[in-house]
């Protein structure tokens, strides 16, 4: 079998993040011949999910890229992939515990003896954790999906739901600064009827609100034009204050006061559409991570022909004499297409333009009772951004029994250590403290900090038939990427359907000889089946 | 109504061209070859067999070509009751893979996955690997062994039959348990 790439072919695409695999999968869907490469030896680019060790491996790997070689061809001219851009960058690892086994067994059995009423409580040592590592996933880019949000429904109506498992977010917070301490947000009708943290009259006017929001665009006469201008004015204007109004702009709008009016009404429709479908709260979170995504998209592309080639260095796009690119140098090959889509990360034309702040923590109990993945929205203090942190429990495939992964997740300002300083303090020890204070605050056990680029890229600069496809932003849903994907689908191929259902494979009838084959066996099955009854 | 007792996840590995997907459609069809380009658009495929009066559904997954340039997405794996890891007993490169295979196996699937090692076209004159060579090599990982023909049909069905059997009594255990 030969190591060549096959070519030309229809799409070719660069780097197998989410959206990237989106489109690849919607083209091989439709029966244009994909061809999907990523110079790294793992699938996701920025969307991955790492076990331990091989999280270690990656971010080794992405210190030291080779550089690019200079090609050029006669009559055209290319431009560099840019495989040295660093988009995960300041990373900063810290264990928090003792490299040795010094507690021994017998020791550890004792200790959780001791702490039984309620809380289960074991020392773990660095060898220890790292015994484990393939139970761990770690994500760049954790994120949530609405349950009638883009990304559930295009799961569910291409088929490709089939590739993963989801489970609910069970629970929702934010930060009350008066009282210091969680707040959990009721998310159902039940939950704000029963809730103790807020009056009668503050329940009623949490559901006008969000019944307001919901019927925004049928019954618009509702709201007055000046009420419109952000979403703290309009809160004003119906005196919302207190925890109803942290409720609506920390989690239901996952925005800040200054947040453009429309813009919040949107997330809170997707909040209040997204609730009861799955659950109590309008989040599902992926198991084993939201790795597995992009992963799903590559697997559908694949089993409708797409070719997919980890580990090649993918090295310059060629732009041809007419200013289009034909094609790229990937090792020695040239190879050729009459679409390119490429990863912002890579290409390079295109600009940083922001960054993403991310801080992972294995921690050694949960913040609140939580049993699957809890989501705990901070307010914006003092003009910084908002936190949102994410702790998932051993029940998502984040870790092993006994141990939680926090994700924190904010806008850059300086640097992630520092950007998140203020919350990890709050929230979590670094040190195993006296009995007490441990009842309340989960010890970190290892934390790792990092900054992600956000990118852009003009069209314009571009030649027509290269496209570029955003990496992960800092919101906490895939629905814009779904969004993204879909209009770079339908830009290339304007008259087609976009992820059409998969057919069942029980239904798919093969051709020729085999149908007939098919037709006896089951003839046969059914003789089986009525001797039995 | 679905007619079945268990259902079973099984994922088929090994080098481009050992003959996975022959033993698929071989096992799920009775054909021999499935002529090229029919696996697009096939995701799994799927077939009931019978165990001591139990029906047992098998949903066989193949690779979707990604094994050609060593590009399996580790969510294939996930989930997996029965791995079946092939090579070609003919071709010696696609034996000595074994060891990077198993890694990722090791990575990726659940350390509970039932793995089985499939020397695949026992039916060509030009050997290479004994199947002595094989079985000592599956003793070493953990693994059951056996020697198939997608072509004249030697060991197919024993295969997923011995695979169906072996997961329901995994099954079984765990219920008594």
């Amino acid at each position: 079998m030969t190591d060549d790439i096959p070519s030309p072919c229809d799409l070719l695409v660069i780097g197998t993040g989410l959206t990237e695999s989106i489109v690849a999968s919607a083209a091989s869907r439709i029966g244009k011949q994909v061809v999907h490469v990523d110079h790294r030896d793992f699938y996701g680019s920025n969307w991955a999910t790492f076990s331990f060790n091989n999280l270690h491996n990656v971010l080794g790997v992405n210190k030291g890229l080779t550089e690019c070689i200079e090609e050029t061809k006669k009559e055209t001219y290319s431009i560099h992939i840019g495989l040295n851009s660093n988009t995960v960058l300041n990373v900063v690892e810290k264990w928090f515990i003792s490299d040795e086994d010094v507690e021994a067994t017998i020791d550890n059995q004792l200790r959780i003896e001791e702490t039984n009423n309620g809380i289960l409580k074991q020392t773990w040592t660095k060898s220890e954790v790292l015994k484990h590592s393939r139970k761990f996933n770690f994500d760049l880019s954790p994120k949530l999906l609405y349950s009638k949000g883009e990304m559930v429904e295009v799961l569910i109506s291409s088929g490709i739901c089939r590739y993963a498992e989801f489970k609910n977010v069970s629970s929702i917070y934010t930060y009350d600064n008066v009282e210091s301490g969680l707040l959990p947000v009721p998310c159902s009708r039940a939950d704000i009827f029963n809730s103790k943290d807020i009056t009668m009259i503050e329940k009623r006017l949490l559901m006008k609100i969000l019944s307001m929001c919901v019927e925004y665009e049928t019954k618009p006469e509702k709201f007055q034009e000046d009420e419109m201008g952000n979403f703290g004015n309009f809160l004003d204007a119906h005196k919302i204050q207190g925890k109803v109004r942290k409720y609506l702009i920390d989690s239901v709008a996952m925005a800040k006061e200054s947040t453009n009016f429309q813009d919040a009404v949107k997330n809170i429709q997707k909040f209040v559409r997204s609730i009861g479908r799955y659950g109590n709260t309008p989040f599902l979170w992926t198991l084993y991570g939201s790795g597995e995504l992009p992963q799903c998209f590559c697997r559908c592309s694949a089993v409708f022909g797409g070719v997919y080639c980890l580990k090649r260095s993918t090295r310059s796009i060629i732009i041809g004499s007419d200013g289009q690119a034909t094609g790229i140098m990937c090792d020695n090959q040239n190879l050729k297409a009459k679409f390119i889509l490429i990863e912002d990360s890579l290409n390079p034309l295109a600009t940083i333009k922001s960054g993403i702040s991310r801080a992972i923590l294995v921690t050694n109990k949960a913040l609140t009772s939580n049993d699957q993945a809890v989501l705990i929205n901070l307010p914006s203090l003092n003009g910084k951004e908002p936190v949102r942190i994410l702790e998932l429990s051993a029940s998502t495939m984040a870790c092993p029994q006994g141990l939680y992964v926090v994700h924190l997740i904010t806008r850059q300002v300086t640097t992630a250590i520092e950007d998140l300083r203020e919350v990890i303090d709050t929230f979590f020890s670094a040190v195993e403290s006296n009995e007490n204070e441990a009842l309340h605050k989960p010890q970190i056990i290892w934390s790792l900090h990092f900054n992600i680029n956000e990118y852009e890229s003009y069209a314009d600069m571009l030649p027509l038939n290269l496209y570029s496809s955003p990496g992960p932003n800092s919101s906490m849903d895939f629905d814009n990427h779904v969004i993204q994907a879909r209009n770079i689908f339908k830009s290339m191929f304007p008259d087609e359907d976009f992820l059409p259902r998969v057919p069942d494979p029980e239904d798919v009838i093969l051709e020729g000889s085999a149908e007939e084959v098919v037709l006896q066996e089951s003839l046969e099955n059914q003789e089986v089946h009525n001797v039995h009854e | 109504m679905e007619d079945y007792k268990y259902l079973f996840k099984v994922v088929l590995i090994g080098n481009a061209g050992v003959g996975k997907t022959c033993l698929v459609r071989r096992f799920t069809q009775g054909i021999f070859p499935p002529g090229q380009g029919a696996t697009i658009g096939v995701d799994f495929m799927i077939k009931t067999v019978e165990i001591d009066g139990l029906k047992i559904k098998l949903q066989i997954w193949d690779t979707a070509g990604q094994e050609r340039f060593r590009s399996i997405t580790q969510s294939y794996y996930r989930s997996a009751h029965a791995l079946i890891l092939v090579y070609d007993v003919s071709a010696q490169p696609t034996f000595d893979c074994l060891p990077v295979w198993l890694r990722e196996v090791e990575e990726y699937a659940s350390p509970k996955v039932l793995r089985v090692l499939v020397g695949n076209k026992v039916d060509r004159d030009d050997r290479e690997i004994p199947p002595a060579v094989g079985e000592a090599f599956s003793r070493m990982n953990n693994m059951y062994f056996i020697e198939t023909s997608a072509k004249d049909c030697s060991n197919v069905d024993k295969l997923f039959q011995e695979i169906a059997r072996e997961l329901i009594q995994v099954e079984h255990f765990l219920l008594f348990q």
